[in-house]
């Protein structure tokens, strides 16, 4: 992408704000493109990152609006290991386990998805229409401003009809989902955004209900876009924060 | 590297090992300051719980971690505040406006302190001055964006200024904050300084 901005000082600024996450996607997208090849912005981002460690540091250090605890280890524990339990910590142990897992995740979710064509779950509401046709406009637009953007990637999420229910719109690190043609989750359930890394196992985005107007939010990933290799959306049960996929509903392939 | 970092260099390595209890005396040392910051935000103890755990899911999962950004406090403050930021946007009706000096003064002036109570006192006590040498106007951008959760172009809406002024002094402020800031950045006062 050709420079913006003649003035770097320009670019400095989007440092700020990129510090603070305070830019506009397009603006991340431009900056996340250029800090790739600029190492004068590198260094300056650097130094706004430690001074928005410091300010988020403040935070800590006192709180006069309450004083509830943070959730003990014990409480998140399994939304973040996942429910097996522990074993003798042996790093050799825990290495096989994490790669068998990695595996078995692999297989049930990109593997079979992405490689056999199938295996995905019917859609769960048959009639899936989006939000109204504003809020369908707005998705559209988000898309088409999106692929006429460097540095932009959008896509597709098709159900096992290879109807595309929803966009992933992907700038810089943060991903958004736009649904196309997705109706509510049944109830007790949300829908899911995966994001499905080259190697390793599925990276959960966000939940949601991501219908009508609740696209996405403007999420980060937990891996570059490079990295991916798909992005899918499943079915889950409300209020657990899952760690694999469990029904997985539609899926799209990450283009270079 | 200071003895701090190694340490949590190490424990880093052993959790992209899949050791639970590595991970687990991460969240011990860090799983505080990221609540609080998280909390801070969002104004909300739930939706903070929430994005601590996608924090920890997210160290968990091995993702990307590059010690050369910084030591695992910042790369873990930066997360939280980033996924707090997408909570709070999503959630406009919850945003809180904690963008006012008296707020952050109140913010670093009393109340319980984490478990390293004189390091954790300390910083914060040189991040308000270095807060309250900013002139007024820049101190509001930087505060607008970080514990507001607004991007630029918001702030230049709920401000009344021109988009580009607003850039300009939220660059402006970070690097006089820097400038006050730059000895207690990531080391602990018996250490030195890690580069």
């Amino acid at each position: 992408m050709s420079t913006p901005y003649d003035d770097h000082e320009r670019w400095a600024e989007l440092a700020a704000g990129h510090a603070l996450h305070a830019l506009e996607p397009d603006e991340e997208a431009a900056f996340a493109e250029h800090l790739a090849t600029c190492a004068v912005c590198r260094a300056e981002l650097g130094e706004h990152e430690l001074v928005a460690a410091q300010l988020g540091a403040l935070a800590t250090a006192a709180d006069p609006v309450d004083e509830s605890a943070p959730p003990s280890w014990s409480s998140l524990r399994d939304s973040v290991i996942g429910n097996a339990r522990p074993t003798v910590p042996s790093l050799t142990a825990a290495r096989d386990r994490r790669r068998a897992r990695s595996a078995r995740l692999l297989g049930a979710a990109a593997g079979v998805i992405l490689l056999t064509g199938g295996g995905l779950a019917a859609w769960q509401l048959s009639s899936g229409g989006s939000g109204s046709s504003s809020e369908l406009a707005a998705a559209h637009a988000a898309v088409n401003r999106c692929e006429h953007m460097t540095g932009c990637h959008v896509v597709r999420l098709d159900d096992s009809t290879s109807k595309t229910r929803a966009a992933v719109v992907v700038s810089g690190d943060h991903a958004k989902m736009w649904p196309l043609a997705m109706s509510a989750p049944p109830s007790g359930h949300v829908f899911a955004l995966w994001q499905m890394p080259r190697a390793g196992r599925p990276r959960l985005v966000e939940t949601g209900t991501f219908t009508g107007a609740n696209a996405g939010s403007n999420a980060t990933l937990a891996a570059s876009y490079a990295d991916t290799a798909a992005f899918a959306v499943s079915l889950e049960p409300a209020g657990i924060l899952p760690t694999k996929p469990t029904t997985v509903l539609a899926v799209g392939n990450a283009s270079a | 590297m200071s003895p701090a970092a190694l340490e949590d260099a190490a424990l880093l390595e052993r959790v992209a090992a899949g050791d639970e209890a590595a991970i687990e005396l991460i969240y011990q040392r860090y799983g505080g300051a990221c609540f609080a910051l998280a909390r801070r935000i969002l104004d909300d103890t739930q939706l903070a719980e929430d994005v601590v755990q996608q924090v920890f899911l997210a160290l968990w999962n091995g993702s990307g971690y590059d010690p050369r950004r910084g030591a695992v406090s910042t790369w873990l403050l930066s997360i939280t505040h980033h996924k707090a930021v997408d909570s709070v946007r999503k959630e406009g009706s919850r945003r809180k406006r904690l963008a006012s000096e008296q707020a952050l003064i109140e913010l670093a002036a009393a109340g319980p302190a984490p478990d390293d109570e004189v390091w954790a006192r300390m910083r914060a006590a040189r991040t308000r001055e270095a807060l309250k040498l900013l002139p007024a106007e820049q101190r509001e951008v930087v505060l607008l964006a970080y514990y507001g959760g607004y991007t630029q172009t918001e702030i230049a809406d709920l401000t009344g200024l021109p988009l580009g002024t607003v850039k300009s002094r939220t660059l402006t402020a970070m690097r006089r904050l820097r400038e006050h800031l730059g000895g207690v950045s990531e080391t602990r006062p018996d250490e030195g300084r890690v580069e």
